[in-house]
């Protein structure tokens, strides 16, 4: 098998400019799903992911949101009181981060190498709004990272990529109620010695749908229209009950 | 079971929602008192963003003043002249506090505000209510309580531009209705209350108005001024949930009939004591949210104002 892979890596070396990870064969997966729909029901839901990997290596799969704009503070005590005072606005971070992994991560790669790929919530590129140290900016990011965690957005779950069988595996990710809406994407990295060998990506798309939609797009596109159905369904409401009690 | 509320972007019990509006309306009906000034602190103690809470318990008022302003309406309480007067202080002053509401949020400092603002308005209206209540348990149990004066002049009722009031058989200057009507009003945009509780003493004490259409008069204005707040939340901070107002107010409507038929038949002084320790409670637990050591000191939020 290995050999095979061999034979073809230089057949392909040598009619193409450039070797892209599709072409190899060492990994092969794939979402179940990739849609997932946010209706009234939508309490979280959990995504399968499976895939066939050569069996000398091990798998990482990370799952990241839409990027968003997100703004951390930092509360000071003051008068006995806490209150937010110092504010860095982080810009490109993922809403959204999962990772899971077939082995402990210091099996799968140094540090450093993550740290290069950019993988790991600490790994993760950004860029500030404003001048602030370095010292400043890993404090602030570290909140976020803890405050995404708290709220189950970020995940980093050792182990959790289990075989079926030999060469194919399967892991699930869990998508809590507060998951952002946007597109999402899967990268499954295969490594081999610490070494990134090869990168598989999946797209995944969370949408509101049904009602939820409908409300949801009516408040952010038609405010103002959003806003007298509010107050008219308010006083409808308010009319029926008080002439329903009335006869009663 | 779990619903998912589309603009607070979070899934709850539909059952304790549901239970949430019945309680409050519960006591709303019990009591006559609008019920924001609890449902509002509810709903964040639930996970409810704070802005989301405040602009959705606005749109919830609506409907339950709405409902109780028709009986007064019926028996003729309802006193339109003063409050339209009312409601034009109201309307400025909604429309400033959620220009207010608005500057905080892009500050980052709104939770506190609100839960600041809670915690002196319940401490103030809970001890208020439980001091009065422990006075007249004390004092239905003595014979013969003195007469309280009926009608006591102030220096405000003397300010320029004055107007008749019929309903109210008042001569007074609009000055000081404007005032009350316009304070009534930011707090109802900054709050997500009605303000009945700070309306109806200010009607009855400082501009005199009879009791018996102080309540209706009240509900009339909060009206407009929660529909005002309700608009203007969704035009400027999107913050209104009508999933959440919907189900809070079916709760709320048939919770405040069994309040008011419970009400009706219990003796009031001991359950005002009752109604007045809950205040005090909501008011305590978010007095210690504010000066307990947060479990992280760093917190995360959307960027606003671009």
């Amino acid at each position: 098998m290995m050999r095979a892979v061999q034979i073809f890596l230089v057949a392909a070396l040598g009619c193409m400019p450039a070797i892209t990870p599709s072409h190899a064969q060492s990994l092969a997966a794939d979402l179940a799903t990739h849609v997932i729909d946010i209706t009234s029901g939508f309490s979280g839901t959990e995504i399968l992911l499976f895939g066939s990997a050569e069996e000398d290596g091990h798998v990482l799969v990370a799952i990241s949101g839409p990027k968003e704009e997100i703004v951390v503070r930092k509360k000071r005590r003051i008068g006995g009181i806490w209150i937010n005072r110092e504010s860095i606005v982080f810009r490109g971070v993922p809403s959204f981060y999962a990772v899971n992994t077939s082995v402990p991560l210091v099996e799968m790669a140094s540090r450093e190498t993550l740290k290069e790929l950019g993988i790991l919530p600490a790994n993760l590129p950004y860029s500030v709004e404003g001048e602030f140290s370095q010292a400043e900016q890993h404090d602030f990011f570290a909140g976020l990272i803890r405050n995404k965690e708290v709220a189950l957005l970020y995940r980093v779950t050792e182990g959790t990529i289990s075989y079926v069988r030999k060469g194919l595996f399967r892991t699930t990710f869990r998508f809590p109620a507060n998951a952002p809406t946007g597109t999402y994407t899967a990268n499954i990295h295969f490594f081999r010695n610490g070494e990134l060998l090869e990168t598989q990506s999946s797209p995944l798309f969370i949408n509101k749908s049904g009602i939820e939609r409908i409300v949801f797009e009516l408040a952010h596109q038609q405010p103002a229209i959003y806003g007298i159905v509010a107050i008219l369904l308010a006083v409808a409401g308010g009319w029926i009950a008080a002439a329903v009690f009335r006869r009663t | 079971m779990q619903i998912y509320l589309p603009i607070a972007e979070l899934s709850l019990n539909i059952f304790l929602i549901l239970g949430m509006g019945g309680a409050v309306g519960f006591l709303s009906g019990m009591f006559g008192v609008g019920g924001g000034f609890l449902m509002t602190p509810l709903l964040i103690f639930v996970g409810i963003p704070p802005a989301v809470a405040v602009a959705t318990e606005a749109n919830q008022i609506v409907a339950a003043s709405v409902s109780g302003v028709i009986a007064h309406w019926r028996r003729g309480n309802v006193d339109f002249k003063m409050g339209f007067v009312l409601l034009i202080g109201g309307a400025v002053g909604s429309t400033v506090g959620t220009l207010i509401f608005r500057v905080l949020r892009e500050m980052g400092q709104i939770d506190l505000v609100i839960s600041i603002t809670f915690v002196v308005f319940l401490g103030i209206i809970g001890s208020l209510m439980l001091v009065e209540s422990v006075r007249m348990i004390i004092r239905s149990r003595r014979k013969g309580a003195p007469r309280r004066k009926l009608h006591i002049h102030y220096w405000v009722h003397g300010l320029p531009f004055r107007m008749r009031f019929h309903k109210s058989k008042l001569y007074i200057s609009v000055l000081p209705p404007l005032a009350v009507g316009f304070l009534v009003g930011v707090l109802a945009a900054i709050m997500g209350v009605g303000g009945g509780f700070i309306m109806v003493p200010a009607m009855i004490y400082l501009l005199g108005m009879p009791t018996a259409v102080v309540v209706g008069t009240s509900l009339f204005q909060i009206i407009f001024v929660t529909a005002n707040v309700t608009f203007l939340h969704s035009v400027t901070n999107q913050t209104v949930d009508i999933v959440l107002a919907l189900l809070l107010l079916s709760g709320a409507v048939i919770g405040a009939q069994f309040g008011a038929r419970v009400g009706v038949k219990l003796k009031g002084e001991q359950l005002r004591a009752l109604l007045a320790l809950t205040v005090l409670l909501v008011c305590a637990k978010l007095f210690f949210d504010l000066v307990a050591v947060p479990t992280d000191t760093f917190s995360i939020g959307p960027v606003i104002g671009r």
